[in-house]
């Protein structure tokens, strides 16, 4: 048989299935949510928007003050993988920069 | 080690991505590449799956679902986590079972776990099963049976799971 891995805890894969298999879902997207705080400059979120998101000036700005002023922006809607993909780009930016800029994912 | 074949794949799923100036390498474009390998659509059909549909989908999927880089940016699409963890999880199960290549077989099983992905959802809606994949890939077990099941040389494939 295939060996487990490497410090694997054998034990951990003792999840048997008893039930029928549901009908496969279609997959949700995701919204990829910025966070605001005290210390991430406007500047650096309007940024984000633009290199991240490519969004245009106008929107980048408009997300941005929601963002400042409503404690949360959506930065865009996408396929999880790609919001995923999105969301460490900002958070590897953010710590390039030493921003505490905080970027998730949420299920629409 | 990756496969001559799979590696021609991967390189076919970056320049499908390129091609439609994507901006990220993600498993529709791998799974869209793997149609193409002769490996993968034996599978695929072993396990009741249609290989003409799913290429329709996926093809469906990366035209609406997929934003294109703006004008005046172009960058090599880049490979997602999820696609990272895909490629790690074959190769951690190839070496496992002591096996020296990994191939599309390998992929395609190492795809299920990421249940948020829509080329996962196109392959279930197929009704193939992971549990499909590798009892076809461990012991060419085909799961249609119309009479010309395909049987895999067992003196190339399977070695190592038992």
């Amino acid at each position: 048989m295939a060996k487990g891995l490497p410090g694997q805890d054998l034990d951990d894969d003792l999840d048997v299935q008893k039930d029928q298999k549901t009908k496969p879902k279609r997959p949700k997207l995701y919204k990829v949510l910025l966070h605001n705080d005290d210390f991430t400059t406007m500047e650096f979120v309007v940024f984000i928007l633009k290199d991240v998101f490519h969004k245009n000036e106008n929107d980048a700005v408009k997300i941005m003050l929601a963002v400042h002023q409503q404690g949360l922006g959506v930065a865009g809607v996408y396929p999880f993988e790609i919001a995923e993909a999105k969301c460490s780009k900002v958070a590897e930016l953010a710590q390039l920069n030493e921003f505490p800029l905080l970027c998730t994912t949420e299920e629409e | 080690m990756i496969s001559k074949e799979l590696q021609d794949t991967l390189n076919l799923a970056l320049s499908e991505a390129a091609k439609r100036r994507h901006e990220y390498l993600t498993l529709e474009h791998l799974l869209l590449a793997l149609l193409e390998d002769k490996g993968a659509c034996d599978i695929i059909r072993a396990c009741g799956g249609s290989v003409k549909e799913i290429r329709k989908e996926l093809e469906e999927f990366l035209n609406e679902n997929m934003e294109q880089l703006p004008n005046g940016i172009d960058a090599m699409p880049s490979y997602t986590a999820a696609l990272e963890r895909v490629l790690t999880r074959a190769y951690m199960q190839a070496e496992s079972s002591a096996q020296t290549t990994i191939d599309s077989g390998n992929v395609l099983a190492a795809m299920f776990q990421e249940k948020r992905s829509h080329a996962v959802f196109l392959l279930e809606k197929e009704g193939i099963t992971r549990l499909d994949v590798l009892s076809y890939i461990s012991h060419g077990i085909s799961k249609v049976e119309d009479g010309k099941r395909i049987e895999k040389d067992p003196a190339t494939e399977g070695e190592g799971f038992t």
